[in-house]
């Protein structure tokens, strides 16, 4: 009886202390998110790009409503029409028109980007976490990540999408395992450092488990470097899809995306540079944005590491 | 230093076999049976099962890879079902083409990346620093693809200046000629390279000039050009070389945008080919082929940090 009521006791304060203890963390991570914060918008290029994207973004969402073409609707009649009045940026080979063509595949991309470097960056965490903590899955979890990026990123995704098949789906799978070693490398490295700290001893002696210091302790001091990487992530995955799609082995057709339209373009190069300019000049827009953005992140989150 | 080559060789075992079983698992994870996939609809059940015997594919994997690896050793990388020459044949006759393209981008980026990376560090802060560094930002951010296909309207098409696409060896037709089709490939792949490399060289420059014996150099009246060239550069050219390094790999598996767009019969139009062919062999030798020069060159790399650099000692 009276062990039990002890053992209550004891539970309840340690639950009380690793509370207090959480609240305090939170004080010290909140300021810490303020000064980046406050870096992020002083830095005119990193707000440059975020305008950037924002303007792409708003323009593929609402360009059902700007223009009245579906992105499938053919018009023999108006093959190859030069930018004009009703078709802003012109028509394609099969009459379709480029603009609202440009602002789905610019959709396509976006959900791309977003999958490829969530689904990366988790994925390469957990792993640079884990082998971070456990000498034994040290070994085999980087060794598997070496050999990964030992084969070049482009040729690994061409291979992949070989094998699996040309869709948007597996765009997205191929493209995560070609990134994810990249982040569990910079994780492992960073959790490495940290574990070296005294306040991960610390935790230890009062009693911490492992999963608790993984991913309250270890885990959100290196979610700056995470998150700069993911952002190259995301721009390196839009222009690897659009490469993928220019090559005919990404995105198949007639989905539009923003590389497959270049690949359609490739052939009436001459009859059309709208076909060309537009969609081109909408992707270097969009990775510009994203590089611009990474590096305004990087100067604020990391300001010390270097590219 | 033969102690720490021999080591660097020795560490390179694991990455090696990691890598060749990722290659060889590349044909396994074909959903379904690869040898039906391969052959595509068209084939008979006979033709089917014949190639599913050769290509020993209901042994275990182990014992499939251990046959794979073997055959790979001794120099027998597969059969292509197109091409009627071996493999290593194919595989060197088509390295030539894209070796060149990258050598010839790697130059133009290297020539002009270093000095205007030097020039922008040095004029930190300045018009000038902000347009190199908007300039190299947009380098990496045009796509190669449409920076060709640019080209290619631009001085092909309306001005006729330059061929829109083929491929002349030195042996067939000179180096000019050689020279003339490759210039338009070559500027469309070297622009992303001359972005990042411009970047880095501003960068390690920078961090170099900020260093103390920097400020000791100018207190002793040494000019302003010999120190950002004889000190920082010289101190700056390890975190440059390997850019330069992993450039020349960028360059060579990248290659498939300009041979694509330009005709040149390189690996990477081998790969797309292939892809469309369904030729899964050769995808498989190319990729192996590429993987391999990527670790030889990391290691050069190394080799050649511990020649420049005393102060890189073994690990």
């Amino acid at each position: 009886m009276e062990a039990e009521k002890n053992q209550g006791l004891i539970a309840n304060k340690k639950s009380q202390f690793w509370a207090e203890n959480q609240k305090l963390l939170m004080k010290i991570r909140a300021e810490e998110r303020q000064l980046a914060v406050k870096r992020f918008w002083r830095n005119r290029l990193a707000v440059g790009g975020l305008v950037l994207l924002f303007v792409i973004m708003m323009l593929a969402l609402l360009a059902p409503v700007l223009v009245p073409f579906g992105p499938y609707e053919m018009d023999i009649a108006q093959r190859l029409i030069a930018p004009n009045s009703i078709h802003i940026w012109g028509t394609d080979t099969f009459g379709r028109d480029v603009f609202i063509r440009v602002a789905y595949g610019a959709r396509v991309s976006l959900m791309i980007g977003i999958a490829v470097s969530m689904l990366s960056c988790i994925l390469g965490m957990m792993i640079g976490l884990y082998a971070s903590y456990y000498k034994i899955l040290d070994n085999i979890l980087m060794r598997l990540c070496d050999g990964i990026s030992a084969i070049p990123s482009m040729l690994l995704a061409i291979a992949f999408m070989a094998i699996l098949g040309a869709s948007a789906t597996n765009v997205i799978v191929s493209l995560s395992l070609v990134f994810t070693p990249s982040v569990a490398r910079i994780t492992r490295s960073r959790a490495l450092a940290i574990q070296e700290l005294t306040y991960i001893e610390a935790m230890k002696s009062l009693g911490a488990s492992s999963t608790r210091i993984i991913w309250l302790h270890i885990a959100p001091n290196l979610l700056s470097p995470v998150i700069v990487q993911t952002s190259f992530i995301f721009a390196k995955a839009i222009i690897t899809e659009a490469a993928l799609s220019f090559l005919g082995v990404g995105v198949p057709v007639p989905v539009p995306s923003l590389g497959n339209i270049l690949y359609e373009a490739k052939t009436v190069i001459t009859k059309g540079w709208w076909l060309v300019l537009c969609p081109g000049i909408v992707t270097a827009l969009y990775v510009l944005g994203l590089n611009m953005l990474g590096d305004g992140l990087r100067d604020a989150l990391d300001p010390r590491a270097k590219y | 230093m033969g102690i720490y080559i021999l080591k660097r060789i020795l560490s390179m075992i694991p990455v090696l076999f990691i890598m060749s079983v990722i290659v060889f698992l590349l044909i396994h994870i074909i959903p379904g049976d690869p040898a039906k996939v391969m052959l595509g609809d068209q084939a008979t059940i006979v033709e089917v099962e014949a190639l599913h015997q050769s290509m020993g594919l209901d042994d275990p994997l182990p014992v499939q890879y251990l046959h794979w690896i073997t055959n790979v050793c001794s120099g027998q990388l597969g059969h292509s079902l197109f091409i009627n020459e071996s493999m290593g044949h194919i595989l060197i006759s088509h390295f030539f083409p894209t070796l060149q393209l990258t050598l010839y981008s790697l130059f133009f980026a290297v020539l002009l990346a270093i000095p205007l990376g030097l020039l922008a560090a040095n004029k930190k802060g300045s018009l000038i620093d902000e347009g190199i560094s908007s300039f190299a930002m947009l380098g990496i951010s045009v796509p190669s693809f449409l920076l060709g296909l640019l080209l290619v309207l631009a001085l092909s098409v309306k001005l006729s200046l330059l061929p829109s696409g083929g491929y002349k060896s030195i042996a067939s037709g000179g180096l000019a000629a050689n020279f003339r089709y490759m210039l338009l490939p070559a500027l469309t792949m070297g622009l992303v390279e001359l972005g990042l490399l411009v970047r880095m060289t501003r960068s390690s420059v920078l961090d170099i000039l900020s260093q103390d014996f920097i400020r000791m150099l100018h207190a002793k009246g040494v000019k302003g050009h010999v120190i950002l060239v004889k000190h920082a550069l010289k101190n700056a050219s390890l975190p440059i070389l390997t850019c330069v390094g992993q450039s020349f790999i960028g360059l060579l598996s990248n290659a498939a945008i300009a041979e694509t767009i330009f005709n040149i019969p390189g690996l990477g139009q081998l790969i797309i080919n292939s892809v469309t062919r369904r030729d899964y062999e050769v995808i498989q030798a190319v990729i192996l082929f590429v993987a391999i020069a990527n670790i030889i060159v990391y290691l050069c790399i190394d080799i050649f940090y511990m020649k420049i650099d005393p102060r890189v000692k073994l690990r």
